[in-house]
């Protein structure tokens, strides 16, 4: 069978001008601070309705004499540095100065919690902790952690005698700092993620790739220096200073993004004039809808990129009709490797028939920079590259460039588990499954680990998941694996918008969700429709607290093997 | 005299389970006030982190207690979470102010600060406390000052926490309970004040657990309970012509005893009632004080944010008396 098909080809985006090989992404801020020292670097929240603005030139100043301050403290070339501050001003200045010294700030997704923050910092070995009286007063609770820290300064207001403020250590007079000649391969930074499965892993940044994305970034998204960004991720306020915008600091609790105030955010759109943002479906899923009802529009937003889960078609139309002179994008990446490629919402409208017809969701094409390649799926590491899946089939998607991080920090397991070698560039395994169109678009079937072996083949839940979404009682669909791979039973597990039905309601619910699927789904490229015997009816899926978004489908799909146990039983 | 009583059932289960502490009894002519009072008696050498520079001398000492004094209209269960992360550690005492908590509730006594202040001041004496770390929260923190200026010589550290111990403006929705026929109905028939804790005095009511909410309203459950909530409202001096403001003047003026002593102010940035501008007022009164603004947390802070303000409190009790 498979030697009739020749492997798939490895897709390749644009290319991205070869790197020189000493880059410290520090150096972008007084670029820009010389070049345009007037401009706005950061407007954030002041009281409860206003803006302060700071300039280029003024965060510059602020990064170094960050810089000189930790440097008299003894701060070194290659240190790891705890960093727990709240997005906004002091979290960008800080962040740079440690740039410029070379040292490198560990940074985690604050929606972990205190415990698992602290933990996952510890496993860094950080030599210095600078964080918000809440962060050292967590650090003292959890009292075994973080031992081997020499230098604390805490950002905000006095704390205890004998540890420095930000503000004691900062240095303005002492000028200018020459940001550290660091390599290509250097690490610039640990940013840990909440992983969809297991504990968070730390993402290990080298300078090389944060240029590279900054690169990519630029000319995938078109961005000019001068634009305004809303940063609803707090790592886009980052490369905003590096790609000489305007970074907009939202009103946004990034710990629980779904429970954003639309208003606040819609109204920081509209009067600082914002060109581009980028933010996660759970986000723009409360603002669109918002905008709708107040009857706003947002004129100067040029482009919405919207990333970080699943985003549904209908999100991408009513958010398109607020943009009379924008579009909205649906790149697809990870803290690993960003951007991967991306759609814009025009091309993707055009595929609705095939995305809601049985394909998946499509993520576009390869981002400047990037390789993709699908590998053979399967839960053991891969030590070294073979050969890719015979085209037109479905495979794990890999993808390798300079945009892509290295590996994770002190984890060999996570390594391991996610990088094979290959002669011409090790690739990074996403965990996504996926497969190619004729036109070189990548479409996406779901994670690996929730990928469903039934005796007729290998289903994914995402093409069946995206038909199912589109009844007008449900809120939305799973479609989850129960019993042993390879035997596996297909289940819909579907919450309904009004979250529990009466039996009578649930059934013709079914029944015309099976009507859905019969009418819509379709054999589209190497997906099948797969045989579902079992629909089953949970009044609120477990998510994460966070987004709101992401099912916790192991979950859901044990909550699914007892349920049909039980029916097949009475 | 006090006597530890570990049988009677004075919780029901689950309440127990959420506040696993020994009842304790300091008899007052008033009636009996209730205590927690848990963890070592006598110093050990752990328990000691930074004050024994060389080796103990002159047999066990005492352990360094931490008097926690909660304010209205909650309980010493509003210490539990605190007690249990320290008691390995730290002496901990947390009384149940007169008509508060499971002490007594007498219909005829003064209930005001300086009464609050007396029988803190009993329980102090009684227990022989020194080298104290006094925690305080909402009125907690105005007895507890009136409690120093009596006997500024037992008390070596302060933790405020969304507190007054000097007069500021009162919100509207206090002020309206104070009216002098509607208040009473309110507080006392309507259960405005015990009753909507929950709802106002946390920042995000629906984290509250059922049992945390069931814990504070338990000493509250009928009208008769809620007098002495009732009569702390009521006893918020506002002018100098009110009985107890010249109590609250000296209270105030006692601040300064912690001035040059380790000082920790903690505060749940989302109280509309001690709002920010107090922690500022406290700032001013305190500039050496280590501060820890919580931006997540409402009035009741130790509930919505105990590991932060543990984390605190460990590093004030860290601090040596001297600096």
């Amino acid at each position: 069978m498979a030697a009739e098909h020749a492997p798939s080809a490895i897709v390749r985006g644009p290319l991205l001008p070869p790197q020189p090989g000493h880059v410290n992404v520090a150096a972008f801020l007084p670029q820009t601070a010389a070049a345009s020292p007037a401009r706005a670097a950061v407007v954030a929240p002041d009281g409860r309705s206003g803006w302060r603005t700071t300039s280029y030139a003024e965060l510059d100043a602020r990064a170094a004499a960050i810089a000189h301050g930790l440097a008299g403290l003894g701060l070194m070339r290659g240190d790891r540095v705890a960093l727990l501050v709240r997005p906004g001003l002091d979290l960008i200045a800080i962040t740079f100065a440690l740039f410029h010294l070379g040292a490198v700030p560990v940074v985690v997704d604050p929606g972990l919690g205190g415990r698992a923050l602290l933990s996952c910092m510890s496993k860094t070995r950080p030599r210095a902790f600078l964080g918000t009286p809440v962060a050292h007063s967590l650090r003292l609770a959890f009292a075994h952690q973080l031992k081997g820290v020499e230098i604390d300064v805490v950002v905000g207001p006095r704390w205890f005698p004998g540890v420095r403020t930000l503000h004691e250590i900062e240095d303005p007079r002492a000028g200018a700092f020459a940001p550290v000649a660091t390599r290509a391969e250097d690490p610039a930074a640990v940013l840990f993620t909440s992983g969809s499965t297991g504990p968070a892993k730390g993402v290990l940044y080298h300078h090389g790739a944060f240029a590279a994305q900054i690169a990519a970034l630029k000319a995938l998204c078109r961005i000019e220096p001068g634009e305004i960004d809303l940063a609803c991720f707090p790592l886009f306020a980052l490369f905003d200073a590096a790609l000489g915008t305007t970074c907009v600091v939202p009103r946004l609790d990034p710990s629980r993004p779904a429970r954003c105030d639309p208003a606040a955010l819609a109204a920081a759109l509209v009067e600082q004039r914002c060109t581009y943002t980028f933010g996660s479906p759970a986000i723009w899923s409360r603002v669109v809808p918002h905008a709708r009802d107040a009857g706003l529009r947002f004129p100067d937003l040029r482009g919405a990129w919207i990333a970080g889960a699943p985003v549904p078609l209908r999100l991408v139309e009513s958010f398109r009709a607020l943009l009379p002179g924008g579009e909205v994008h649906t790149p697809y990446g990870a803290t690993e490797c960003l951007p991967v490629s991306s759609i814009a919402g025009a091309e993707l409208l055009a595929l609705r028939h095939l995305v809601e017809g049985g394909g998946g969701s499509c993520v576009g094409r390869p981002a400047p920079g990037v390789e993709i390649a699908l590998a053979p799926i399967g839960d053991d590491p891969i030590p070294l590259w073979s050969a890719n899946v015979p085209a037109g089939e479905l495979g794990e998607i890999c993808v390798r460039g300079p945009v892509v991080t290295r590996g994770y920090c002190e984890d060999p397991r996570a390594d391991a588990a996610s990088k094979i070698a290959d002669p011409s560039g090790a690739w990074h395994r996403t965990g996504d499954v996926g497969w190619f169109d004729a036109d070189a678009r990548l479409w996406i079937g779901g994670r690996k680990a929730h990928r469903i072996e039934s005796a007729d083949g290998l289903h994914m839940p995402v093409p069946v998941e995206n038909v199912c979404d589109l009844h007008p009682r449900v809120r939305r669909t799973a479609l989850v694996g129960v019993g042993p791979r390879g035997r596996q039973r297909a289940v819909l597990v579907v919450e309904p918008l009004k979250g529990r039905l009466p039996p009578a309601e649930a059934a013709d619910v079914a029944r015309e969700l099976e009507a859905l699927r019969a009418e819509r789904l379709r054999p589209v490229g190497p997906n099948r429709p797969p045989a579902i015997e079992h629909t089953l009816f949970h009044p609120a899926f477990p998510v994460d607290v966070r987004h709101n978004a992401k099912i916790r489908r192991e979950d859901l799909a044990a909550w699914a093997a007892q349920r049909v146990d039980a029916e097949s039983r009475t | 005299m006090s006597s530890a009583l570990t049988s009677a059932p004075l919780l029901p289960p689950a309440l127990a389970a959420e506040y696993p502490f020994d009842a304790h009894w300091l008899d007052l002519d008033a009636g009996r006030l209730h205590y927690v009072d848990e963890g070592p008696r006598e110093a050990s050498l752990r328990a000691q982190p930074t004050e024994c520079a060389g080796p103990v001398q002159g047999g066990p000492r005492a352990a360094q207690p931490v008097l926690f004094l909660h304010g209205n209209p909650t309980w010493s269960f509003l210490w539990r979470h605190l007690v249990s992360a320290l008691r390995g550690e730290f002496r901990c005492v947390a009384p149940d102010h007169l008509g508060c908590g499971l002490s007594d509730k007498p219909a005829a006594w003064r209930y005001d600060l300086t009464g609050h202040a007396e029988n803190a001041l009993a329980l102090v004496e009684h227990l022989d406390l020194r080298g104290i770390t006094l925690v305080a929260h909402d009125w907690g923190g105005a007895i507890g000052m009136a409690l120093v200026r009596r006997a500024p010589d037992r008390f070596a550290r302060l933790m405020v926490m969304n507190t007054a111990a000097f007069p500021g403006r009162m919100p509207l929705r206090i002020a309206v309970c104070r009216t002098p026929a509607l208040g009473p109905f309110l507080v006392e028939r309507m259960n405005a004040f015990a009753g909507l804790l929950p709802r106002f005095g946390v920042a995000q009511p629906a984290r509250l657990s059922a049992a945390a909410r069931d814990g504070y309203a338990f000493p509250y459950r009928s009208a008769r309970d809620r007098h002495a909530i009732r009569r702390f409202v009521e006893d918020i001096p506002t002018s100098p012509a009110h009985p107890s403001w010249s109590e609250l003047e000296n209270a105030a003026a006692a601040i300064v005893h912690f001035a040059h002593r380790p000082a920790a102010i903690v505060w749940g940035e989302r109280d509309w009632c001690f709002t920010p501008r107090f922690r500022e007022e406290w700032q001013s009164r305190l500039p050496r004080a280590a501060v820890l603004p919580i931006a997540h947390a409402g009035h009741l802070v130790p509930e919505e944010a105990p590991r932060e303000v543990e984390g605190a409190l460990r590093e004030l009790l860290a601090r040596s008396a001297g600096a």
